[in-house]
């Protein structure tokens, strides 16, 4: 029973009217840095997936660290992926200081037989949409193990 | 001549004993009790090194897939203990539970009809589908709890070695073959040289519940990292 009425969308437009008015003097100084960093990451910088939601308001900082001289010589900002220069487990810390190891434990095990041997980003994805871990079948699930564990005939 | 009701109720016993004793044997135990027949050279077992499994089910799933298998039911589980240790640094251990083919086959014992039966070529415990009536008296017989009635034939049905399905195009069960580990091995326990073999006389291992006498040939190799279990 959910219709557009005149009214709605006029309670809607103020709404909005109000946060744009208001967006330039609430902005905190490390969202304005966040934003900076889109105008390079265009590309890559998207966070789309369930990180997005406007509830958690990450920012780009809070998993890759402050900017320092990025992308300049010297720069100890956090990346993550087959390329990151961080080992799995400082990687891994990242993720851990908002989940709790325990509660991944207990939704997926493997979580724990792998938690000092990989990085969460070997598995899942979180700027997309879609991590793609949360849709494995069980057969997916299971050439998962397999790509890495099988061994010579 | 006069016949005396002694002489008379005395051969009509006779006449039971013998009648009774035909049938006897005519069943299909009595027949491989009373006429032991030469041994077949091919004894099938498998061994399911727990130490080299990693609980990725892949079995689970080529099982499925090869004997059609519906989801609600299956042929082979990996059972999961755990975690062990303490975080980071945990394991789990895996224990395969799915026929046993044991020699003394309760199953076969307790069937009605013969449809559970030990093929003596191959020492496989299988069932024949067209035979079974679904009293699930081999359900409740085993003592492993592997057997379950087939959604789609309404028969019992449980792991055969991929009998019909792989084993008779000369290919191993489809568990042995999908297991990314190599801890499946499947052979036969009267050549000295096959794998099976080699690994049971150089590795411990153990069977379920020999204790109740069903000479069971699913052998487990047990897992020896993390704490001794009582
Ligand atoms: S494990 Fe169960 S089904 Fe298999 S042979 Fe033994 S009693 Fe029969
Ligand atoms: S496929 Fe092999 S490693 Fe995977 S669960 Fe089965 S026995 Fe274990």
């Amino acid at each position: 029973m959910c219709q557009i009425t005149p009214c709605t969308t006029l309670l809607l437009s103020v709404l909005t009217l109000g946060l744009v008015g208001l967006a330039p003097n609430a902005l905190a100084a490390d969202e304005l840095a966040s934003r900076s960093c889109i105008k390079c990451h265009k590309r890559n910088g998207q966070l789309e997936g369930i990180h997005a939601s406007p509830g958690l308001a990450i920012l780009c900082q809070d998993c890759h660290g402050p900017k320092g001289s990025h992308p300049k010589k010297g720069s100890t900002i956090m990346t993550f992926g087959p390329d990151s220069p961080f080992s799995a487990q400082q990687r891994g810390a990242v993720c851990l200081t908002c989940h709790d190891h325990q509660a991944l434990g207990e939704v997926e095990w493997t979580h724990n037989v792998h938690a000092n041997r990989l990085g969460c980003d070997q598995c899942h994805r979180l700027h997309p949409e879609a991590d793609p871990m949360l849709s494995l079948d069980t057969q997916q699930h299971s050439q998962l193990c397999i790509g890495c564990h099988q061994v010579e005939q | 001549m006069q016949v005396s009701k002694r002489q008379f109720l005395k051969g009509v016993g006779a006449l039971l004993a013998g009648v009774s004793v035909y049938g006897a044997t005519r069943t299909p135990q009595a027949n491989s009790l009373l006429q032991p027949e030469k041994e077949s050279e091919l004894k099938y077992a498998m061994v399911h090194d727990e130490n080299a499994c990693i609980g990725c089910n892949a079995c689970v799933q080529a099982c499925r897939e090869v004997n059609h298998i519906p989801e609600d039911v299956t042929r082979v589980k990996i059972e999961r203990k755990g975690p062990f240790g303490e975080y980071p640094d945990q394991s789990y251990r895996f224990s395969r539970v799915s026929c046993q083919h044991c020699e003394a086959a309760p199953c076969v014992r307790v069937c009605p009809t013969g449809a559970a039966y030990i093929d003596k070529e191959t020492g496989i415990v299988a069932v024949n589908s067209d035979r079974c009536v679904g009293c699930q008296y081999c359900i409740a017989a085993c003592p492993y709890q592997v057997r379950y009635i087939h959604p789609e034939t309404r028969t019992a049905d449980k792991c055969d070695f991929c009998q019909q399905s792989r084993l008779a195009q000369g290919l191993q069960p489809a568990c042995v073959e999908a297991c990314p580990t190599k801890a499946l091995t499947f052979g036969n326990l009267k050549d000295p040289e096959s794998d099976l073999v080699k690994l049971l006389k150089t590795r411990p291992s153990y069977r379920a519940k020999v204790d109740l006498g069903t000479r069971p040939k699913l052998f487990h190799i047990q897992t020896i990292d993390g704490e001794i279990m009582l």
